[in-house]
């Protein structure tokens, strides 16, 4: 049975998970630490493409802003159109024209957000590989629920270009829901409430026979912990620039600054009733303490609270359902340790919310039950997920018809009827929306095509069939025809913020050659670092045990230990490890004697009765 | 090329929005709905020695039954009441990439003229 | 009429895999692969129920989760392409078939088009409807256009929640005809084999599809309505 890991990819940090018999669990790094830091930085030299990932990159946030990349999770599936104020609020340059995908510049080159996500992708697969000893190549990768298509399919190239062959993408409240239902066996209506770093999702499940049904699904994916940093941070510039007259604003490393201290304060509420602040600029002469207190804390991120009890409010009128009938309330990510959403959350479901599972675990946890549900090692459990968004075309006159409605349970398909608007038309532009409102100016472009070729028929006489069908990952596929020419028509789907597929396959052949080499390059410096260790002991066993070994044998291990140098001055892993084993044969009898020497001896200095 | 014009105006601006008196002899109106939807459409034709002077429309539904209304009550103008009820365009339309129309709704204002002609006739004894 | 479980549903059809006679709804009995569902499957016949409106949810609920459990793409992830695209498609129609039927009115649109084969609506329009619609219309314009002083916006505003308590006394009068239009049609139809509707029968679908044809208009005005009434509320 292949390996399929399940990956969290967070705004913040991510984590690559595993199913050991029947239990699922985070894999953590050579430290020992389950969470990768979902940051990016550029421009170091010596390291495979310059790139450093996760701890160490984040080290870098203050002193290269410029270049070390976060939150990219927030631009991912995303044109210039939609990015709004974040584009402001981060210190990385942002790129790209009308109807284009975002790009970043950084060091001189230009990445999308798919790119970058790989990056940290790949470091989870190379954490993955490392610890089980090989290769990784399925994944299953979740998202927000409320993501959507572009989104989604964004995620997916992430996955591609890191060369993992993504089974499945999985909403992270899902996910979370999966996990928990494996280790409390409870059935029931539950609720999911996952406040993280950059986004909210609410999902409403219900969970019988081993089935995980989701009733309904919403959320924000513009609202998460990132927010309250920023709330925090601005009331610090603003106080700064009362107190010494100096706007920080326009100065990306001090603006970093205070951010990293907001997201520190703010964890501290979470414990404490106040947290003391304390930032200088000694090149500005800036002094700025105070205290913050729970209550003031409390008062700043009241409209940031409400605004995530919206959604599930309407979950619950979706799922025709009332407060009283859920049964648990379970909450996920970070943002979740604040005391004040836990509880608003309890006010607004009149139950004591669930938070025994790690937050920061729970959502990759779910991913590898998921991954193992796919790869066939759970059978009785199964995820019937929806789509968060009701999606439609654009009809003449600017309305949006609805083909399938929000909530509705993946897989799914609709087919719909339309015709021309003007006698003789002979093409029909269909362009596919997102999203809840009636026109669609206020809902999100997905793709846009042409069907051409129309035989010329008066106006209201062509039949086109539109048909939309929405597979288990919530990507959309769309065919249009028209039935009574009866001709096949060609249809050039191009998705309005997207990858095309021949973007995606250069970058995944790009990324493929340095994978390729990355990994041969780990394993040979993994197998390096062994040989080095165990060439001392063979070294020192040689010069401590030369009278206790022939001449012979003494030579056999001389011309392994010279083997072994020679291909550790090599670059192929393959040579190290036969060398390895080769002194490991060679050394054999001399360590063994060597072993009782030490022995005898130590018994000798011992008297019998301490024995 | 001039007619892909006049299509892309009256999908931006819609012309002949209003009402005529229901009650005048001259005029003929239809009240047609679509139940798929809930659209409704009402459309008026002032009538003078059997040709069309004036129509107008109210629509309250979505932008397709809307665009097909200012289109279709343009065309009605200086028409016969025998012309009206075949009104058909035969220019071919290549470079247009307009979007589809729903079924229901490039029938609403067909529908719509039948019965405002058919009113009309009822009123004046033409039937 | 149509009966569910027959073999009319199940035209001839071989498996795509080993062409042996195909006997079951989705599965050959040869070679055990996936099927696409026959081409006239209805969603009385896919959940092995009797066409009637008043149905068992538990019970639907249950053939659902078993019949998700046969065709979900989960469980197909190292089949062949083939079968992988059967399972998507037999599962996207379970799908649609149980968000039909779950939904009371859903259900009598879909029994009536199983029925007779055509649409759920009545042909001729509400017509006394329509000027009512108009009036209110032209009413909700004005106030999208925002009412002149205080004192017009609540006439405004009383006008349009007497229009709204008027229209949802008539669509919950609609609701209650079609619950015992509902009952009448399952005992009208029980143990009924032969193939036509009695004369009965037919006045049962036409009251139906009466109601069912108000349903929308009423549905539209009615938010349009509450959306007015919003917005009168807030600008105070
Ligand atoms: N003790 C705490 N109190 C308040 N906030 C916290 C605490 N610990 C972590 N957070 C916040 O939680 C967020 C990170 O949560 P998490 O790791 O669940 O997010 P993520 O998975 O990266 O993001 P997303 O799910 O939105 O993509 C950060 O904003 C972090 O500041
Ligand atoms: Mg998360």
């Amino acid at each position: 049975m292949p390996r399929v890991v399940g990956i969290d990819l967070g705004t913040t940090n991510s984590l690559v998970a595993y199913m050991e018999r029947g239990t699922p669990r985070v894999i953590p790094d050579a430290e020992g630490i389950a969470i990768l830091p979902s940051v990016v930085s550029f421009g170091w030299e010596g390291r495979p493409e310059g790139v450093v990932v996760g701890e160490e990159a984040k080290k870098h946030l203050i002193t290269y802003p410029d270049r070390t990349v976060f939150s990219i999770k927030r631009f991912m599936g995303k044109g210039m159109e939609d990015v709004g104020d974040d584009r402001t609020f981060v210190p990385y340059a942002l790129t790209g024209g009308k109807q284009e995908v975002v790009r970043i510049s950084v060091v001189g080159k230009l990445y999308t957000p798919p790119e970058i996500s790989a990056f940290i992708l790949r470091e989870l697969k190379q954490r993955a590989e490392a610890f089980f000893k090989e290769p990784v190549r399925q994944a299953v990768i979740t998202v927000p629920a409320y993501f959507n298509d572009s989104q989604r399919q964004a995620t997916k190239d992430a996955g591609k270009i890191a060369g993992l062959e993504v089974l499945r993408i999985v909403n992270e409240p899902t996910a979370a829901s999966l996990a928990y239902g494996l280790q409390k066996k409870k059935e029931g209506t539950i609720v999911v409430y996952d406040l993280g770093g950059g986004t909210f999702d609410v999902s409403i499940l219900k969970i019988k026979n081993g089935i995980f049904e989701v009733l309904s699904t919403n959320g924000d994916t513009h609202l998460g912990g990132d927010d309250v940093d920023r709330q925090l941070t601005l009331l610090m510039v603003r106080e700064i620039a009362t107190q010494s007259g100096m706007d920080l604003s326009s100065s990306p490393e001090a603006l970093q600054e205070i951010r990293l201290v907001s997201e520190k304060v703010k964890c501290q509420l979470s414990f404490e009733e106040k947290a003391e602040v304390a930032l200088s600029f000694p090149d500005k002469k800036i002094n700025y303490r105070r205290t913050i207190a729970r209550t003031e804390f409390d008062a700043l991120i009241d409209d940031f609270v409400e605004k995530t009890l919206g959604p599930c409010r309407q979950a619950l009128t979706d799922a025709h359902l009332k407060p009283e009938q859920v049964d648990e309330v379970i909450l996920v990510g970070g943002s979740t340790r604040i005391p004040l959403v836990r509880k608003r959350v309890a006010d607004l479901f009149k139950k004591i919310p669930h938070s025994e599972l790690n937050p920061d675990e729970v959502v990759a946890l779910g991913a590898a039950v998921q991954a193992d549900i796919l790869a066939g090692g759970i059978t009785n459990m199964l995820l019937l997920d929806v789509t968060p968004l009701s999606l439609g075309i654009e009809t003449m006159g600017g309305g949006v018809s609805r083909l399938i409605p929000r909530n509705t349970t993946i897989p799914s398909s609709a087919k719909e009827m339309f015709t021309t608007f003007v006698d003789g038309q002979k093409s029909v532009s269909i362009h596919v929306v997102q999203g809840e409102r009636e026109l669609v100016k206020d809902c999100r472009s997905l793709a846009k095509f042409n069907l051409t070729e129309i035989d010329p028929m008066p106006a209201g006489i062509p039949r086109i069939e539109v048909t939309f069908m929405i597979d288990a990952n919530g990507i959309l596929n769309v065919n249009a025809k028209e039935l009574r020419s009866g001709k096949a028509q060609s249809i050039e789907v191009k998705p309005t913020y997207g990858l095309t597929d021949g973007e995606v396959e250069k970058m995944i052949s790009e990324s493929i050659e340095h994978a390729r080499e990355d990994l041969n390059e780990r394993m040979f410096i993994e197998a390096r670092n062994e040989a080095e260790s165990v060439l001392r002991h063979a070294e020192r066993a040689l010069s401590q045990g030369a009278a206790l070994v022939d001449g012979s044998e003494k030579g056999e291990i001389e011309k392994s230990i010279a083997g072994l140098k020679e291909a550790m001055n090599g670059n192929d892993h393959h040579r190290v490890r036969e060398a390895l084993d080769r002194l490991d044969q060679s050394t054999k009898h001399l360590a063994e004697t060597l072993m009782n020497q030490t022995l005898k001896e130590a018994l000798q200095e011992k008297k019998l009765s301490d024995l | 090329m001039a007619y892909s014009n006049k299509v892309i105006d009256h999908y931006n601006n819609h012309r002949n929005v209003g009402s005529l008196d229901k009650n005048a002899p001259e005029v003929g109106t239809g009240v047609v709905g679509a139940p798929e939807c809930g659209d409704v459409m009402k459309l008026q034709l002032r009538v003078n020695n059997g040709v069309i002077e004036d129509a107008k429309f109210k629509t309250f539904g979505c932008g397709s039954a809307i665009a097909s209304s200012s289109l279709a009550t343009e065309m009605l103008k200086g028409k016969t009441l025998n012309e009206a009820t075949e009104i058909k365009n035969t220019d071919i339309v290549n470079e247009l990439n307009l979007p589809p129309v729903k079924i229901h709704c490039s029938v609403l204002a067909e529908d719509a003229i039948k019965a405002a002609i058919a009113d009309y006739k009822k009123k004046n004894g033409l039937v | 009429m149509k009966r569910a479980g027959t073999t009319e549903v199940m035209q001839q059809r071989g498996c795509w895999n080993c062409g042996a006679p195909v006997e079951s709804l989705y599965l050959c009995n040869r070679c055990a692969t996936l099927q696409r569902f026959p081409e006239k499957i209805d969603y009385f016949t896919l959940f092995g129920i009797e066409p009637q409106l008043n149905i068992d949810l538990a019970r639907l609920e249950a053939a659902f989760y078993e019949l998700s459990r046969k065709f979900h793409p989960d469980f197909y992830q190292k089949k062949s392409s083939e079968e992988q695209a059967i399972s998507l498609e037999n599962s996207a129609i379970l799908n649609k078939s149980y968000r039909t039927l779950k939904d009371p009115i859903q259900r009598v649109e879909y029994l009536i088009r199983f029925v007779e084969g055509g649409s759920a609506v009545a042909s001729e329009a509400p017509a006394d409807l329509f000027d009512e619609i108009f009036e209110l219309q032209e009413l909700l314009e004005g106030v999208k256009r925002g009412p002149g002083d205080a004192g017009e916006a609540g006439r405004l505003l009383g006008e349009l929640k007497s229009a709204e308590g008027r229209f949802l006394k008539i669509q919950e009068e609609g609701n209650r005809s079609l619950e015992r239009l509902s009952i009448e049609w399952d005992r009208l139809q029980k143990g009924r084999t032969e193939k036509g509707l009695t004369e009965e029968q037919r006045r049962s679908l036409s009251e139906m599809k009466q109601i069912l044809s108000r349903r929308a208009y009423l549905e539209r005005i009615l938010n349009d309505i509450q959306t007015g009434i919003g917005k009168l509320e807030k600008g105070n």
